[in-house]
């Protein structure tokens, strides 16, 4: 990237002390437990996994004859699998994620950004391939998935050019959700970073129907500190990103009813998420990414909220 | 605008603090970004539009409250056109309204006529009265009336002023303005007022000397306007005298004769003849040829002027003039140094000053006898005898028939009563035989009971000898003025539907010096009048009294049935009349331009003609400052009396800004997701 480019970045997003992405980025990474997850697949492998009742056509060299004998009854021996997890990080890049308030340390996309180049770091460490799509913005390039050690280079580099505006339509939506569906493979991690605010209706549905293929998927909620805790007594007249709505209103008064709107948004895509094994992660540019990368970690491993 | 007023009006500066306070406000809720505004919720979609709504009345309501309070403040200082009572010491005022209801009233100014401007200051002045004023109202048309006498139950005068119309009868100003005075003079207010609503289009001079306020300086201003003052017909002619206050008034107008149709105008009616007016200012007479047998005709001047009411005249017939028979001795009735009697010069006097109100033009015929024969008599109004030598039976047969019918007679009994021949008498006037005596009365006393002022004047007549009336009454017959030493003087009485007046002194200069004195002169007056109003005058002016006997069933005129003695100017006429009038006879004072008929209780009718004065078509409207009777304390320009008004109006706004603080609070309170 030309030092040009970089400075036409930094006019159009607010990258605040996000900067630089790379060291960022690996500070992090750092913080999080070092070391490759644990698949999430059981099958061959050199660590024991747990037992389960035989069945009919399992392999016979996995029959736990201690167990037998212990037990009365047959019982085949697991091991969890350690295999390649492709992670898709795929990042909202529309207007409203340009936003930042004095509050916070960044853009929500900075901040999104961050959380991307740093699981990235994270599952490329552990060997996984990593790749990068995106919804909306300009000069997004997708990043087919990889895992070679200029990987994260490529990453940073997509990451840092490119720029949220614009909010799309949902046939793009559906066009960056087909090309997803193409590129994850069985098994694949796909984390959305977004505010969830500027997306279609559409896109609620589409992102959980990635989830076919034993997919993991997880929505990372990233919000300015102010959206969270709606700051506003004065009376306000309050524009939206792309000017399209304009509220005039009492702050103290609306706080109740927006905080539900929001809570409202996220319990839906909760919803969609959950039976399909995935999970919302709820963040705000103010919160310590690191704690932010761990909770998606969590997420991938069943746990956490 | 004096410093005062501007220092106060200054104040309304202050509207802008609402103004800033209301743009401060707005600033406070600057535009800001924030992705998650469509999460806000609905309801609050409006309120940039319903905030700035509600925004705009309470800045609005607050700007109207600085403004009406620099108003307020600045109202002491502030005068105006509009009338009000100007109150130096606070006190109750004793007011007299004098409303003048003459033709030139009528004149229209701009969208309304002088009169509707008058009457609305009239109500001007009502209401800026207080309880403990006292307000009277007396009309200046000819003849200047009571129309309410002074009074502090306000809601009367209101009631009164809503009843006044606007007539045609000539100016009475100085009668009205005396007559404000005198109402005024028993009340025990201290401040005591006379307005005069008038344009002032009368002789200005005789109002020298009296103390009124001259208000509405705009119904002074000048007209131009043409007239019909009068018209007759005579053989095939009709005689129309038109008047014009300037030559442009008349030009490009013609005269129209149309056959006349009932008691209405009738300006569509066939065309009889027309003539153009001569382009010029003051009076023109013009004559136009009309068709054998037409006898009703009306006359209208075609165009347009200020005053479009007298551009209509119906045209009188010929008999209608009013005749008076003069019967004297030349040899011992006569002037010095002239052919003509006394009473005829006198007569002659009065007419020429039109103070007998004879439209028609009175005109005065001597005669040798009194005549013998009732027909002879009936073409005459009056009849005046002066020192007679007694009336042959034929002559008071003669005569006794034309008062049944409504002659009036009068006879100045002298030293020829005594040599009366055989068989005559000087029945109706006298009964039984009369004595001419020497007297030590000095004159009458009391004249001016009947004469007004004038009959002061008859007190040192200083007469060589009268007629002794004691004894000679006839039967009816009531005493209307007495010699200082009670001896009766003047006798009257009611004969039919004329009356009789008897006088105990002949006219002649070398018995007395009765034909001298003025009182003779309004004694004349007063007799013709009477004369013109109860039978002989068929022509008479607006305003002008009618006296007619018992035996009248029904008045039409151009407005429809004429009620007599009722209304308020008629009331008062006729209560004056009353004086005059103890028959209880009816009176009426016709006071709109146009065909009367009056029918009697017989059946029989004649008609009367009723017309304008002429002055009221020549006299422009005149400042009274010229005639420095307006130079009182009274003249000065009202303050504006609004404070009581705009303070409501303070109040109203004040709840006003109250009201629209607690909708927005409950609406808000309404809307809370709470």
């Amino acid at each position: 990237m030309s030092s040009g480019a970089k400075d036409s970045l930094k006019d159009k997003l607010d990258w605040g002390s996000l900067v630089p992405l790379r060291l960022k980025a690996q500070t992090v990474a750092e913080g999080i437990w070092a070391g490759s997850h644990k698949s999430a697949r059981k099958g061959a492998g050199v660590e024991f996994g747990g037992h389960r009742d035989y069945v009919p056509g399992d392999d016979l060299r996995w029959l736990d004859r201690h167990a037998l004998m212990r037990h009365g009854k047959l019982m085949v021996r697991q091991f969890e699998t350690e295999t390649d997890r492709t992670l898709l990080v795929v990042l909202d890049a529309t207007s409203s994620m340009a936003f930042r308030s004095k509050r916070a340390p960044g853009a929500k996309f900075a901040f999104a950004a961050l959380l991307a180049a740093a699981l990235s770091k994270v599952a490329l460490a552990s060997g996984d391939p990593v790749g990068v799509d995106w919804l909306g913005g300009a000069q997004t390039l997708p990043l087919k998935a990889s895992a070679g050690r200029d990987t994260f280079e490529r990453v940073i580099a997509t990451l840092q050019a490119a720029e949220a505006l614009g909010s799309p339509s949902e046939a793009d939506v559906h066009r960056t959700l087909a090309r997803l569906a193409r590129a994850a493979p069985r098994g694949a991690v796909i984390v959305l970073f977004s505010d969830l605010l500027d997306l279609p209706d559409a896109a609620i549905e589409g992102f959980c129907a990635l989830g076919a293929r034993d997919r993991k998927l997880i929505a990372v909620r990233v919000l300015d500190p102010i959206e969270v805790e709606f700051p506003f007594d004065e009376p306000v007249r309050l524009r939206a990103s792309e000017a399209t709505t304009v509220v005039e209103t009492d702050g103290h008064m609306a706080r109740q009813g927006y905080l539900q709107a929001l809570e409202a948004l996220a319990q839906r895509w909760d919803d969609q998420l959950v039976p399909r094994g995935g999970r919302l992660v709820r963040a705000s540019t103010a919160d310590d990414p690191v704690n932010v990368v761990r909770s998606v970690l969590l997420a991938l491993d069943g746990r956490g909220s | 605008m004096s410093f005062l007023v501007a220092l106060a009006l200054a104040l309304g500066l202050g509207v802008v603090a609402p103004i800033a306070a209301h743009l401060l406000r707005r600033g406070r809720a600057e535009e800001q970004e924030f992705p998650a505004a469509a999460l806000v919720p609905v309801a609050y979609r409006s309120a940039k539009k319903r905030s700035r709504l509600e925004d705009r009345w309470l800045l609005l309501v607050r700007a109207l409250l600085i403004l009406v309070l620099s108003i307020v403040g600045a109202v002491p200082f502030v005068r105006c056109s509009r009338l009000a009572l100007d109150r130096d010491a606070g006190a109750s005022v004793a007011l007299a309204i004098v409303l003048d209801d003459s033709l030139s009233m009528r004149t229209r100014q701009g969208d309304r006529t002088r009169w509707e401007r008058a009457l609305k200051g009239a109500r001007d002045l009502l209401e800026s009265t207080r309880e403990g004023d006292a307000v009277g109202i007396v009309l200046a048309g000819k003849p200047a009336r009571m129309a309410l006498s002074a009074t502090t139950d306000l809601g009367v005068v209101r009631d009164t002023l809503d009843k006044l119309t606007p007539q045609d009868r000539g100016t009475d100003l100085d009668s009205a303005v005396r007559l404000a005075e005198s109402a005024l003079k028993s009340l025990p207010h201290v401040d005591k007022r006379v307005a005069v609503l008038s344009d002032f289009a009368t002789d200005i001079d005789r109002l020298a000397g009296h103390e009124f306020w001259a208000p509405l300086s705009d119904l002074r201003k000048p007209s131009s306007n043409c007239g019909l003052v009068r018209a007759r017909l005579e053989g095939r002619r009709v005689l129309v005298d038109v008047a014009c206050n300037n030559g442009n008034a008349a030009r490009n107008r013609k005269l129209r004769l149309t056959r006349a149709k009932g008691l209405t105008p009738n300006p569509t009616g066939d065309e009889l003849a027309s003539v153009a007016l001569k382009a010029q200012g003051g009076s023109q007479q013009l004559q136009l040829k009309v068709p054998e047998g037409v006898n009703e005709i009306d006359a209208f001047l075609t165009g347009g002027d200020a005053l479009e009411q007298d551009d209509y005249a119906p045209v009188a017939e010929a008999e209608s003039a009013m005749l008076i028979g003069i019967v004297a001795d030349p040899t011992t009735a006569a002037a010095p140094g002239g052919s003509a009697t006394v009473v005829e010069q006198a007569l002659g006097a009065l007419n020429a000053t039109r103070s007998l109100g004879n439209a028609a033009g009175g005109e005065v015929r001597p005669l040798p006898l009194v005549p013998e024969d009732a027909k002879e008599l009936s073409a005459y109004a009056a009849l005046i005898i002066d020192d007679p030598p007694g009336l042959t039976p034929e002559a008071r047969n003669a005569l006794s028939s034309w008062l049944e019918g409504g002659g009036f007679a009068a006879a100045f009994l002298g030293p020829g009563a005594e040599s009366a021949q055989l068989g005559s008498s000087f029945e109706p006037f006298a009964h039984g035989a009369l004595t001419w005596e020497t007297t030590a009365a000095s004159g009458i006393a009391d004249g001016s009971s009947f004469l007004g002022d004038a009959g002061n004047s008859l007190k040192d007549l200083a007469p060589k000898g009268r007629l002794r009336l004691t004894g000679a009454q006839s039967e009816g017959a009531e005493v209307v003025l007495r010699w200082s030493d009670q001896v009766p003087w003047m006798l009257k009485r009611h004969v039919g539907r004329g009356q009789v007046w008897t006088f105990g002194l002949p006219v002649s200069v070398e018995q007395s010096d009765l034909s001298v004195r003025p009182g003779f002169l309004a004694l004349l007056e007063r007799f013709v009048h009477d004369a013109a109003q109860t039978n002989g005058q068929r022509v008479t002016q607006a305003g002008d009294i009618w006296k007619l006997d018992q035996g009248i069933q029904l008045i039409e005129g151009p407005t429809g049935k004429l009620e007599t003695g009722s209304g308020p100017g008629q009331s008062a006429l006729s209560a004056s009349a009353a004086g005059s009038a103890p028959g209880g006879d009816t009176s009426v004072g016709p006071a709109i331009v146009g065909r009367y008929r009056v029918v009697h209780e017989g059946g029989d009718s004649h008609q009367r003609i009723v017309t304008i004065d002429e002055s009221e078509v020549l006299t422009q409207p005149k400042t009274v400052r010229s005639a420095k009777a307006a130079q009182t304390a009274q003249s000065a320009t009202p303050n504006v009396e609004v404070s009581r008004e705009f303070a409501l109006l303070l109040l109203v706004l004040v709840i006003c800004e109250l009201l629209l603080r607690l909708v927005a609070r409950l609406r808000l309170q309404n809307q809370s997701p709470a």
